[in-house]
């Protein structure tokens, strides 16, 4: 007995240990034939396997025998399991893979989005981009606007997209609502951005048919992502012409946090640089800004950032229906915004996100001797959730609320006060879907629906969106979608029944990305409706305000950028076509509106010196006559100003690793540009209206600025602000 | 008796059993090792990860075969052509120090890993990646370095980096110079290797020795 289980064992391992060898061999393709190099061809759970070579064909060894499974892998192909019988000595095996569908770099929906991320590999503009424009200033808006589907407007600094106005374009960070994102101003005198562009890792300008995550406005939606946890712990000083600022910022292993207080004062550079502008006090400011991050177990984030802003200026404007005779403009304001977000992953299909803003905007304004007091206070609350439904399918959902409460009083120095205010909370929800055909073929389509406690009525605007892939490199995308956005503050405090304005886009677009190469061309034709129509500016009475306003606008953009082609020189040419009218506000009948030029054209370089560790930068700018109301000539908007031409130059010196200088000057050519001209109310005695031109605060705005990052090792710079 | 006997059979067998795997992990590891001594293209970088990839897909609680996939690709992606290939490389590697750090989070050896991974990912577009992945590399290989001060290739790496933003700065390359010399004797001690773990970096410093005569 005992020698019988000996011998079966004994015969048992002598089986295991005669190894039968089986050589396994084929080819591997893809659906359309062609042969795959590279893949991993191996019998699950051993050690046994190859790659294809470069034919694709394949062939191992292996000492495994009976049923086994053969595991095929290959980047961008679904994983393959064949099941394989090892009783021959040899098996050919021929496999086909499937592409998987890759929802991250395959075909993207492109129509209306300008996109500069570092997460995405093939985006039209990178971050940095933002603040090396030498038009730009270090203002997000400047470097924006160099992008075709924008409109010079040099007495607003606002972003004027696609033939729409500065107020139809909506800014939000980390997807959540960012309300007076420009700061306080005085007609006529430009402003910028509030958010200084090294918060931010990745920008979506998107001029149109932009997802239903994103409502309340007209033309345009730019989404700014905040940066995610501070590399490292630091100091940073920068030294400005305008002023200076100071932060810290102190790591931990899974938390950041940095303070950042910012002095700005154009009193010293006014004095010495002569100013076309009259200021009686040139404007000061002081920003405070924090920044927190932290990881919350493995996937989870959440982000906080506040900004704290105070600032003043008095102007004095020369009044054209006072003989010249100077308005003076006492401004201050008080801003505040906070905005908390966090996002986790609950599932490998189902992603979260949810967060919280908050706007402050108190604007106390002295003109002459009548006080317009104005506040705006707005809340936002967001909850999204992203769903894999399948391999074709994510579904992006959510529901959001805003509130606004917006007050006025207007105190005029020889009448009674008055005060106005309104409230309004909207509700809305939003779904959409992303179906993806293929890698070559996406289909977008979305609904937002939205309801006004003001009103007391409810919306629907649906989205739709397509893309097709030709070939590598090339694409074809399509947008439309129906926008709608509740009246500017001003109208609405007269009229609290006015509904919202509406605009419906259709887009075509075009684009070509390689190799260190874009181009772009998108035709698109815009509609407005419901556009606010009164009879006269300063009307009071609330029956004079009425929806009957509409319009629309048409146009091409185009897009070129090489950063291939000539060593170290990156430049990009963007040229956008707008042929626009509209019956709104006090317009009598249909016109171009006096922001419109036809055509804006720029051209943006950048060049890097390795010897003098410098990067030189140009802006040119253009934009073609603007159209304004003559009424010493017959006829509505009848009269053009003369074209618009900026050419600036930037350099940015890397001294050593900690410490960059940095040189810019705007319109180097010192051409006097004209944006337009206000009329006198009545003529003079000759019968003819006078009038006076809008023009520039200066002739140039030069800049220069010396950051200085401290940290222990010294390694460190600003560069990547730069 | 009988029992006993079996008992003591089935004992020797399960443990035979468990060293085959045993034999077989070292023997395919192995094999994977001397691969990687004789590469020279994309091709043979990127088949010798698939080598140890194969591995990783079966034993799961080693961080070797990761860190091998890993360290192969991002090789592979230094010698690529296209940008979107190079990124293919790097974004395999990355999947796999993932793993590697997972089962090794505190280990200087994957952490260097990491950090030469982002380093490939800045040698394929320096011009847009420089200056966000030159900060991140320093810092992890400074991680790296502070794990173990005595991992070769942690200061090899540090002082690869440093190099580069020196000569860039046109400022003195003394201290990454003297640095990289240090590591020689380091390399030349653990020649003989043990286990598994990593012994390659020697050429890199020399290049980067010998760059500095320059």
């Amino acid at each position: 007995m005992k020698t019988q289980i000996f011998v079966i064992l004994a015969l048992m391992v002598a089986a295991s240990m005669v190894n039968a060898q089986t050589i396994i061999s084929g080819v591997v393709t893809d659906q359309k034939g062609e042969t795959l190099p590279g893949a991993n061809i191996y019998l699950k759970d051993t050690f046994d396997g190859t790659n294809s070579k470069a034919d694709g064909t394949f062939s191992f060894e292996t000492e495994e025998t009976g049923n086994q499974i053969l595991v095929i892998s290959f980047i961008g192909f679904k994983t393959l399991e064949r099941p394989v019988d090892l009783s021959a000595s040899a098996l050919e095996v021929n496999i086909s893979l499937k592409e998987e569908i890759n929802k991250v770099d395959g075909v993207t929906i492109a129509a209306g989005a300008f996109e500069a991320s570092d997460v995405k590999k093939v985006t039209v503009l990178k971050p940095l981009d933002i603040v090396t424009t030498a038009s730009a200033a270090g203002d997000i808006m400047g470097a924006i606007n160099t992008l075709p589907g924008t409109a010079t407007v040099g007495e607003s600094g606002r972003l004027f997209v696609r033939g729409g106005e500065g107020y139809e374009t909506k800014v939000f960070i980390d997807g959540m609502e960012a309300r007076n994102a420009f700061g306080a101003t005085a007609p006529n005198v430009p402003t910028r951005g509030r958010f200084s562009p090294f918060l931010f890792k990745g920008t979506i300008f998107s001029t149109g048919g932009y997802s239903a995550e994103y409502g309340q406005a007209l033309s345009s939606a730019l989404v700014l992502n905040s940066n995610d946890i501070a590399a490292e712990t630091q100091g940073d000083v920068s030294l400005m012409s305008v002023g200076g600022d100071a932060a810290y910022t102190k790591r931990w292993e899974k938390t950041s946090l940095s303070g950042k207080i910012q002095h700005t004062d154009l009193r010293p550079y006014q004095d010495l640089v002569k100013q076309a502008f009259d200021w009686e006090k040139a404007p000061v400011s002081t920003v405070g800004e924090i920044v927190f991050r932290q990881k919350v177990k493995s996937n989870g984030w959440l982000k906080v950032y506040a900004n704290a802003d105070q600032s003043n200026f008095i102007i004095r404007q020369p009044n054209i229906n006072r003989g010249g005779l100077k308005d003076t403009i006492n401004l201050s304001n008080d801003y505040f915004y906070l905005n908390a977000t966090y996002k986790d992953i609950l599932s490998s299909k189902l992603s979260i996100r949810g967060g919280v803003s908050t706007t402050s905007n108190a604007e106390n304004i002295i003109f002459n001797r009548d006080k317009v007091n104005g506040k705006e206070v707005g809340a936002h609350f967001k909850l999204g959730l992203n769903w894999d439904a399948s391999e074709r399918v994510v579904v992006n959902f959510g529901t959001e609320y805003f509130h606004k409460k917006f007050e006025r009083a207007i105190d005029p120095a020889s009448e009674a006060a008055v005060q106005f205010d309104f409230t309004d909370n909207i509700t809305s929800s939003f779904v959409e879907a992303d179906y993806f055909a293929s890698n070559k073929f996406i289909l977008r389509a979305g609904l937002r629906f939205e309801n006004s406690s003001l009103l007391n009525q409810s919306w629907a605007s649906p989205r739709l969106a397509a893309s097709y892939k030709v070939g590598e490199k090339g694409q074809f995308s399509f947008a439309y979608g129906s926008f709608l956005q509740a009246p500017q503050n001003q109208y609405a405090l007269v009229n609290t029944d006015l509904k919202p304005e509406e605009a419906t886009h259709y887009i075509l677009n075009y684009q070509y990305i390689h190799d260190g190469r874009v181009f772009r061309i998108e035709g698109y034709q815009k509609d407005y409706k419901n556009l606010v129509k009164f009879s006269s500016p300063n009307d009071f009475n609330p029956l004079n305000y009425n929806n009957a306003g509409f319009g629309q606008a048409k146009g091409v953009d185009i897009f070129w950028r090489d950063s291939k082609t000539v060593k170290n020189t990156d430049y990009w040419v963007s040229y956008s076509y707008v042929d626009s009218e509209r019956n709104y506000q006090d317009f009598s009948i249909s016109g171009t509106p006096s922001f419109l030029s036809s055509h804006n054209f720029s051209w943006v370089i950048k060049h890097f010196v390795q010897p003098l560790r410098t990067q030189f930068g140009a802006t040119y700018n253009y934009a073609s006559t603007r159209p304004f109301h003559n009424p010493n000539l017959p006829g509505f908007q009848n009269d053009g100003t003369p074209a618009f031409h900026d050419l600036s130059l930037n350099a940015a010196i890397l001294f050593k690793q900690n410490i960059i200088l940095y040189l810019s000057s705007s319109n180097v050519l010192g051409r006097d540009n004209v944006f337009g001209y206000q009329y006198a109310n009545s003529p003079n005695a000759q019968g003819v209206f006078e009038r006076q031109a809008v023009r520039q605060a200066a002739k140039r705005f030069i800049f220069v600025g010396l950051f200085i990052t401290l940290t222990k090792n010294g390694q460190e710079n600003q560069l990547r602000n730069l | 008796m009988k029992k006993i006997i079996i008992l003591i059979i089935l004992l020797i067998s399960g443990l035979a059993l468990n060293a085959q795997n045993q034999s077989a992990y070292i023997k395919a590891m192995t094999k994977g090792l001397e691969a990687m001594g004789n590469v020279q293209s994309e091709q043979d970088f990127a088949n010798v990860a698939g080598q140890f990839e194969r591995i990783a897909a079966k034993v799961k609680d080693q961080w070797h075969p990761q860190y091998y996939a890993a360290l192969n690709y991002i090789n592979a992606s230094f010698r690529a052509e296209s940008l979107e290939t190079k990124d293919g490389y790097t974004d395999k590697a990355k999947v796999f120090i993932d793993e590697a750090l997972k089962m090794a989070p505190n280990d200087s050896e994957v952490v260097a890993l990491e950090g030469f991974n982002y380093m490939a990912q800045l040698a394929a577009d320096p011009g847009s990646r420089g200056a966000m992945l030159s900060q991140k590399a320093s810092q992890i290989f400074g991680k790296a370095v502070s794990m173990n001060p005595e991992n070769p290739r942690a200061l090899a790496l540090m002082a690869q980096m440093q190099f580069g933003t020196a000569q860039f700065f046109g400022s003195s390359t003394e201290g990454p110079c003297t640095s990289a010399k240090k590591t020689i004797p380091m390399f030349k001690a653990e020649a003989q290797g043990e286990g598994f773990s990593p012994t390659w970096g020697i050429e890199m410093a020399q290049a980067l020795i010998e760059n500095c005569g320059k």
